[in-house]
């Protein structure tokens, strides 16, 4: 298995290397493509406040300097070039690559591969790829993180930042028919995740082994997709919060699009299904709090009696403090966490295009500090200069609970109003 | 008055071919085999739903993106606008999922690039279609 999972991450430099040597000159021709946005971002919050990020602890300057937003405007943050290759060999071989320079991601992943991947499609209704491609776990991830061209110059966090994995090394395949005018594609995944631009620091999770596929219906100018991705996890020994985790994620999206009209939603979720630390560290004292609980609701004088503990209240209380911190250090699953949106946007003539965007992220009550719960009110105002070339105006409003830490936390303590926007030029060549 | 009346007549009879909107005729290499296409077939190749044409590999030829045919080949075979279609295939070619169209210059660029192979298709005005083509789909 190790040996096939080696292999698996190997497979994009495969990709590259080894099969653009057997193009045939004679029926291909390398198409290259390319993408370039830049502009400022920025924030009303002060770095001072920036508290941690989704997850993963980080010292508060670090993650300052790492933010996209920041009190002062900041360029490089926002600024992106892709180049885009695609060459054909023979009729039914194509390969395809996108290199990235990203001002975003951090100093030594300036550059990345951004997906490189051999497509064999003998026919209208099957493609087989391989390499590193786009996981197709959401309505937008083609261009999620990447084409801020399109409708959001960044999208929303609360669903697209909630489950990291965005490429995956390894196969995928489509599937396509219609029935009734509808075309319908399954398009099935398996690989290892690539997490370079989520966690690019050694602190972060190991790359996880998924697998899962996506149903896409395509009604002419409205298309609906759900998506079920299996993953596993593991940072190894000592890591309490990761370690292994078996978490599985769905994701559900609609978009459409006509002359006037674009709208779009997505909800996703995400199910741990492994033990918690916790639950591993009191696996031989199942039931102990429950059990601890009861007794402390019985009078200590008739405690012996009616329940056959000699356990005081003060060794009770002891107890239940010491698993309590327990649970809290050890205890985090990655439950209950769910994330939405939903978009609104009017094309006013040819050119502009205003979106109205609400977003809203949640966690279970019992997550207490690690994972996102905001909601967030943004408005994007796009203006298509040409058929190459737009700007994108953003302004958000995000709406941060108290005790939860997200990318845009205040203070713990209370509820905080973050105020964020982007200006940003795109284009296309 | 009447002079006026006719003034504006005249006006409006000039002007009424820009009311009307121009037929297309889509086209394909005579080594294709292929004799006829239904609109949706034009439509699955133009929106990157298929890339076969009979038994080759479809090979697409888009008229200059100003032109008003290519507007209006879009709005007859695809329902969509020519922002639409660039979006549309901005997409395709940065998921690598494919490569657009060829893009001709003008009508003998669009011939030139249709005879170039066997699974060439393009669409001209109608009645600017040569020999060297067929014709298979007239969009009214």
């Amino acid at each position: 298995m190790a040996l096939s999972i080696r292999l698996i991450q190997l497979l994009p430099l495969m990709v590259v290397t080894g099969f653009s040597s057997h193009l045939r000159a004679d029926t291909q021709q390398v198409k290259i493509r390319g993408f370039f946005s830049t502009g400022v971002t920025g924030t009303t919050r002060s770095d001072k406040d920036v508290a941690n990020s989704i997850g993963v602890e980080q010292d508060p300057a670090n993650l300052a300097k790492n933010s996209k937003y920041h009190k002062a405007p900041q360029i490089e943050k926002n600024t992106l070039f892709g180049l885009n290759f695609n060459a054909a060999a023979g009729d039914d071989i194509t390969l395809a690559a996108q290199m990235l320079v990203d001002g975003a991601a951090s100093d030594y992943s300036l550059v990345s591969l951004d997906w490189a991947f051999l497509t064999y499609q003998p026919n209208d209704h099957m493609a087989l790829r391989m390499g590193r491609q786009k996981t197709p776990v959401w309505m937008i991830s083609d261009i999620v993180d990447v084409r801020k061209d399109q409708l959001w110059s960044n999208p929303p966090v609360e669903v697209y930042a909630l489950f990291p994995v965005k490429v995956h090394d390894g196969l995928g395949a489509t599937f396509s028919t219609k029935i009734s005018g509808v075309g319908l594609a399954l398009e099935p995944f398996f690989g290892t995740a690539s997490l370079k631009r989520e966690y690019p620091q050694e602190s972060g999770p190991s790359s996880p082994r998924i697998f899962g596929s996506s149903l896409t219906a395509d009604f002419d100018w409205v298309k609906a997709r759900v998506a079920y991705t299996k993953s596993h996890w593991n940072v190894g020994p000592g890591a309490a919060l990761w370690n292994e985790r078996k978490l599985d994620f769905i994701s559900a999206g609609f978009q459409g699009e006509n002359s006037r009209v674009v709208f779009a939603g997505e909800y996703t979720t995400m199910k741990d299904l492994s033990k918690s630390e916790f639950e591993k560290l009191t696996n031989d004292t199942s039931g102990r709090i429950d059990q601890l609980n009861q007794l402390s609701k019985v009078p200590q004088a008739s405690r012996a009696a009616a329940t056959g503990s000699n356990l005081s209240d003060a060794e009770i209380a002891a107890a239940l403090g010491g698993l309590g911190k327990l649970e809290e250090l050890y205890g985090v699953k990655f439950d209950g966490m769910t994330g939405y949106y939903g978009a609104l946007g009017y094309r006013v003539t040819d050119r502009f295009l205003p979106v109205f965007t609400y977003a809203s992220a949640t966690c279970d009550e019992t997550q207490k500090y690690y994972f996102m719960t905001h909601k967030t009110m943004q408005i994007d105002l796009g203006y298509d200069a040409s058929a190459q070339t737009n700007v994108k105006i953003q302004g958000r409003q995000v709406s941060v609970s108290k005790n939860r830490r997200s990318e845009f936390s205040i203070n713990e303590d209370r509820d905080a109003k973050v105020n964020t926007y982007a200006l940003t030029l795109n284009t296309t060549f | 008055m009447k002079k006026l009346f006719q003034v504006l007549l005249s006006f409006w009879v000039l002007a009424l071919p820009s009311f009307g909107s121009a037929s297309v005729d889509v086209v394909v290499n005579n080594d294709s085999g292929i004799t006829s296409l239904s609109a949706d077939v034009v439509k699955d190749l133009w929106t990157a739903n298929s890339k076969t044409l009979g038994d080759a590999k479809a090979e697409m030829c888009d008229q200059a993106q100003d032109s008003a045919v290519r507007a209006e080949f879009y709005s007859k075979a695809t329902g969509k606008t020519v922002r639409e279609m660039l979006a549309l295939w901005s997409k395709v070619v940065f998921t690598g999922r494919g490569s657009e169209p060829r893009v001709g210059a003008n009508d003998a660029a669009v011939l030139e690039c249709v005879n170039s192979s066997k699974g060439g298709i393009g669409y001209l005005p109608s009645g600017k279609a040569d020999k060297s083509v067929r014709v298979v789909l007239k969009l009214p």
